[in-house]
């Protein structure tokens, strides 16, 4: 599965590959700037405009930002509560809180999608702990991280780009994790479970935990770096990007 | 503590997968070592990502519709349903007029106790305001003060916009024995992420003595906790963030030590509620 990486220059990808052809392509991560840094730039900051516009009551923004992040929404909800009802319950609070508090979202303090994502995540994650539906990871049927985006495309599909983007650097980095590093962090993040819940359920130290999640993060940290630099008010330490 | 364990700590954090009790250990951390304070916002930038790495799946289309007509409504939120007597009258038999005026009048002094109620909180927000007036007018710094005030003003104003969120949740907190005649009202609103807690009549506290207020989840996990010394007037309202999507299902008001960090009573606690639904 984890072939060697060869090479050091940039690949040009086909921007009209289906998506699932793009996240079969492999590149050194680190080495290569993204083709579309601009774009996510461009990107975040027609995102905070709709989001002020929402102020305005304007609910064409809102169609818009459901447009461009419903699916992230919805799948991050979905990955979290295996439920597609309750998922979708939560896709509707997540934008209707968007549309009744959009000075919610602070655009000096990160991207937009950060910031759905975040609020999409813990909102699923109480969702699951109210319902007691929490399951556990094992009974899945399939791999959420290998298996990748398959669907059709979104409606803003100029925007669906950007993310496809960032969704095929994310997984691929996740990809290259060791198994057991992988699991815990998915565990922490999609199951929202502590280390100690964490090292319960899959019968490991604590202690074994813990080095996992630092390794982990720490990979994932390396191979990502580029992508949270080009972010508003994104750390920038390299001079530049 | 070595570097591997700190960059544990921090990452984990970041990750939000610490028990409560390193919570503490990395929030101490954080505040006393800026270096660890951006370490961890890195971390939590690479932590945000990970939504990204949920296998993708789209809404169904229906659920577009849904949520724009939910919005529209919701763009000029009623505060209370009113009768539309007007309509009414002239097409209603008298057995009908009768009972909907019966409906009215409970619905109408619903209306008003709501209203009292309201009006209650409210006018607890304007005392504790003119009280940090009086305090500005004769302080020793008073640029300082200014500041102090107008962050509380800032306060006032969010407190009051939640006081009055008609589907913000309301909930009385029951006083216990050791509450000597206080009282206190918590209000959360949702859509605000925050909290108002209106508390009344509380003994003064001894030196280097506060009073704390902690939220906790359903599980007893703590949301966010704040403190407060009374400052003199029968009535003492704070304004206390709560995490994006969390959902406060307990207040717990206990007297507590200023040097103390504990959020969970480890003083008496004098009032409390539980399950709030």
């Amino acid at each position: 599965m984890n072939e060697p990486r060869t090479g050091t220059g940039p690949i040009v990808f086909p921007t009209d590959a289906p998506i699932t052809e793009l996240a079969q392509i492999r590149r050194p991560l680190s080495r290569v700037p993204s083709k579309t840094a601009e774009d996510r730039l461009r990107r975040a900051e027609e995102d905070a405009a709709l989001v002020a516009a929402l102020a305005k009551d304007e609910v064409g923004a809102l169609e818009q930002l459901y447009d461009r992040y419903s699916a992230l929404v919805f799948s991050v909800a979905l990955r979290v509560l295996h439920d597609h009802a309750l998922a979708e319950d939560v896709t509707q609070e997540v934008f209707l809180r968007i549309w009744r508090q959009p000075a919610s979202f602070d655009p000096a303090r990160g991207r937009f999608i950060s910031w759905i994502s975040s609020v999409a995540r813990n909102r699923a994650l109480d969702e699951q702990r109210r319902m007691s539906r929490r399951r556990r990871a094992e009974d899945q049927d399939e791999d959420p991280v290998l298996r990748l985006p398959a669907e059709g495309r979104g409606d803003d599909p100029a925007h669906e780009a950007v993310l496809a983007d960032e969704r095929r650097r994310v997984h691929e980095a996740m990809r290259d994790l060791p198994d057991a590093q992988r699991t815990v962090i998915e565990l922490a993040y999609f199951g929202g479970l502590t280390q100690t819940e964490i090292a319960e359920r899959t019968g490991d130290p604590l202690g074994t935990i813990k080095t996992r999640v630092r390794l982990g993060m720490r990979k994932l940290r390396e191979a990502l770096t580029d992508l949270v630099e080009q972010r508003p008010g994104g750390h920038d330490d390299s001079g530049g990007t | 503590m070595t570097p591997e364990e700190r960059e544990a700590l921090l990452a984990s954090y970041a990750l939000g997968t610490l028990s409560a009790p390193d919570v503490d250990d990395a929030e101490r951390l954080i505040r006393s070592d800026p270096a660890a304070a951006d370490e961890v916002a890195r971390y939590q930038e690479i932590a945000e990502l990970m939504a990204l790495a949920a296998p993708v799946r789209r809404p169904p289309p229906e659920l577009r519709a849904r949520v724009m007509e939910a919005a529209k409504r919701s763009s000029k939120p009623r505060r209370r349903w009113r009768v539309p007597v007007a309509r009414i009258l002239p097409a209603a038999s008298l057995a009908v007029i009768a009972a909907v005026a019966g409906i009215w009048a409970v619905n109408l002094q619903q209306e008003l106790d709501d209203l009292r109620e309201e009006a209650a909180l409210l006018t607890a927000v304007v005392e504790a305001d003119a009280r940090r007036l009086d305090q500005l007018a004769l302080a020793p710094n008073p640029e300082r003060e200014l500041t102090l005030l107008e962050t509380q003003v800032q306060e006032t104003q969010s407190a009051t916009s939640i006081i009055g969120d008609p589907e913000a949740e309301s909930a009385e907190l029951v006083p216990t024995e050791a509450a000597h005649g206080a009282t206190g009202t918590y209000t959360w609103s949702d859509s605000a992420d925050a909290a108002v807690v209106v508390l009344r009549n509380l003994q003064p506290v001894g030196f280097l003595e506060v009073y704390r207020i902690t939220l906790l989840d359903r599980w007893g996990n703590v949301i966010a906790t704040d403190s407060l010394v009374p400052d003199g007037g029968s009535e003492t309202m704070k304004l206390i963030q709560t995490p994006a999507g969390s959902w406060p299902q307990s207040v717990v008001v206990f007297a507590t030590n200023q040097a103390s960090d504990s959020e969970l009573p480890d003083g008496p606690v004098i009032l409390e509620i539980y399950g709030i639904e």
